[in-house]
């Protein structure tokens, strides 16, 4: 009986053992920067296009989406109703320009989610719940499309002036 | 050299061990209860559980394709 | 997602032959077993398989195993997305033979989802030596997966896993026999979820979303001992044990066993199986910053788990029936949206000699 406990044992160990030299790859969670995105082109250009038409409360102004946008009188950080439609704070703003570059493929900038999510697949876009909620389509029926531009020519690498100020701002 | 040479002798003993069990000695061990896998299209459902829910693979006798993602 | 490297493995389990009733031209099993949890998840699989003796040492085999998925798992669902259910289908048809003393066998695997294409090709064989008290044996296998995204017809990408197996089956006694295994394998392309997005801290407090990026390379091993040792007039207790590695820092250990005991003509068995595992080296619940490979993956964290479970069988001369029940309990200590599962699977089979 006692040898065959030390041969259970043994059993059980056995394969742990033999596997343990195992070589881990290297670098595996070596920290990655932050895509360098210009940041008063965001604020001031990109900004209201993810505010007309990403950030409605149905849509990533929803606090249970992965992507979530901050936006006057849409989601506010705060969650102060009587705080909703003041001027965007400077922490909801950083936190919008962080969460778009996530959204960013840096080895193929035409290939981010920023971009073909909210594109009809047909101009080869992702599938994106958004297109399906209210039947009527997805944001941007095309490539052509002006706000389209905006963030293409955002990831693209396009600067403006720190002093541009988004319309109805405070910047 | 004395690793190998252990084993090499483990491996002997084990193996001369085993040859002293004739065929007319089998007859607990050819009980379908003493195969390790009795019961293959059952193996494979149960292992289809285990290896799309645990980070590990292999080892066990199933078959199988897709990604069973869930 | 998870490899097909098992299907080279089961290849080298030796003769086509079963525990079951093996009709002289042809056996057929039926199976269905349902799976539920609380993670909102129900599964349902129905197999059917038909071993064939056509001409004296060859056996041929045809499968069809299908699954119907029904999941609000917090894996995939966010405000947007709620349940959503999916088939899958897989087919497999080989062709063995078996004379004794050597084995050789082949098979094919092609399995179908929305999302997911996978073709599967496996060979091995075995040779018993030493008067059938040593049985070696080898195997191998390629997959091909197409992954796709549902709904999207824009998202298409690849993963190959190349696997490779050993296996030496011992007869050590009148009542002991045991099975050591190896089994490498490799995998190349996508190894994401499409569906998963990993959390990072932000200094405003809500976290930020990143899509899923996980390495493209992995190279797995897997070590298994099991032991079958005879008891009693005609009970066996049935254990195992299995080491796992990875280059992605995942490691593993199983163990179980199953007492089995024969009340001619029902057969009537417990099982316990436990399992642990350390996270693979880039997980993390929530990151602390962007880092190059992020998961939302709960099986590449730390975790825990046990099954628990008990079956019955009856014998009768050419048909078999069977049924199991297993309770399960997962603990996820680094999985915040999920620290915890437990669920119930139920089996039932038939098979039918010819």
């Amino acid at each position: 009986m006692r040898r065959a406990a030390l041969l259970g044992l043994g059993l059980a160990v056995a394969p742990a053992a033999a596997v343990a030299p195992a070589a881990c790859q290297k670098d595996l969670d070596a920290p990655l920067d932050p895509v360098e995105l210009d940041r008063p082109f965001f604020d001031c250009r990109v900004q209201p296009v993810l505010t007309r038409s990403c950030a409605a409360l149905a849509c990533h102004g929803d606090p249970g989406r992965y992507f979530k946008l901050f936006a006057r009188n849409r989601l506010r950080i705060t969650g102060d109703e009587t705080q909703r439609n003041v001027f965007m704070r400077p922490e909801e703003r950083a936190h919008n320009y962080n969460a778009a570059r996530a959204f960013v493929d840096r080895a193929a900038p035409e290939r981010s989610l920023l971009l073909t999510k909210p594109l009809e697949q047909a101009a080869g876009g992702s599938f994106h719940v958004g297109a399906t909620l209210y039947r009527a389509g997805n944001v941007f029926a095309g490539t052509d499309d002006p706000d389209y531009q905006v963030l293409a020519q955002w990831l693209a690498g396009a600067t403006e002036a720190p002093t541009c100020q988004e319309p109805g701002s405070t910047l | 050299m004395r690793v190998p040479r252990a084993w090499l002798a483990l491996v002997i003993t084990a193996l001369a061990a085993g040859c002293g069990v004739r065929a007319n000695q089998r007859g607990q061990l050819a009980k379908p209860k003493m195969q390790f896998n009795p019961a293959p299209e059952a193996t494979q459902l149960e292992q289809h559980v285990y290896s799309y829910r645990e980070g590990s693979a292999g080892g066990y006798d199933a078959g199988g394709g897709g990604c069973g993602c869930n | 997602m998870r490899l097909q490297l098992a299907a080279a493995c089961a290849l080298l389990s030796g003769s086509p032959a079963g525990a079951e009733p093996d009709g002289d031209r042809a056996t057929v099993v039926v199976r269905t077993a349902g799976y539920v949890d609380d993670d909102h998840t129900a599964i349902s699989t129905s197999l059917v398989s038909v071993r064939a003796r056509p001409v004296g040492d060859v056996f041929v085999s045809a499968r069809y195993v299908a699954d119907a998925v029904s999941s609000a798992s917090v894996d995939v669902v966010t405000a947007a997305t709620g349940r959503w259910t999916e088939l899958r289908s897989e087919v497999s048809t080989g062709v063995a033979y078996a004379d004794g003393t050597t084995s050789l066998s082949a098979d094919y695997v092609f399995s179908h989802e929305n999302d997911w294409d996978s073709h599967t090709v496996s060979a091995g064989g075995s040779r018993d030596l030493f008067g059938h008290n040593l049985t070696l044996g080898a195997g191998a296998s390629f997959v091909d997966n197409r992954v796709g995204r549902a709904d999207d017809a824009n998202f298409h990408e690849r993963m190959r896993v190349l696997g490779g197996a050993l296996r030496a089956v011992w007869v050590a006694g009148k009542r002991d026999i045991f099975q050591g295994a190896y089994d490498l394998s490799r995998a190349s392309g996508y190894q994401a979820s499409p569906y998963r997005y990993a959390f990072v801290d932000d200094p405003a407090g809500v976290p930020i979303a990143f899509a899923e990026v996980a390495p493209e390379q992995r190279t797995r091993h897997a070590v298994t001992l099991r032991w079958n040792r005879h008891l009693l007039r005609d009970a066996a207790l049935r254990s195992h044990a299995r080491g796992y590695a990875d280059d992605w820092g995942t490691a593993s250990i199983t163990a179980g066993t199953e007492f089995v005991v024969g009340l001619a003509p029902f057969e009537l068995g417990a099982n316990v199986r436990l399992y642990a595992q350390r996270h693979a080296a880039f997980y993390q619940d929530v990151y602390d910053r962007p880092r190059r490979y992020m998961t939302a993956d709960r099986e590449l964290s730390t975790f825990q788990d046990i099954f628990v479970g008990v079956r019955g069988r009856w014998i009768g001369e050419s048909i078999a029936v069977d049924a199991a029940l297993t309770g399960f309990g997962f603990r996820f200590p680094e999985f915040s949206r999920l620290p915890e599962r437990r669920g119930l699977t139920a089996a039932l089979g038939l098979v039918w000699a010819i």
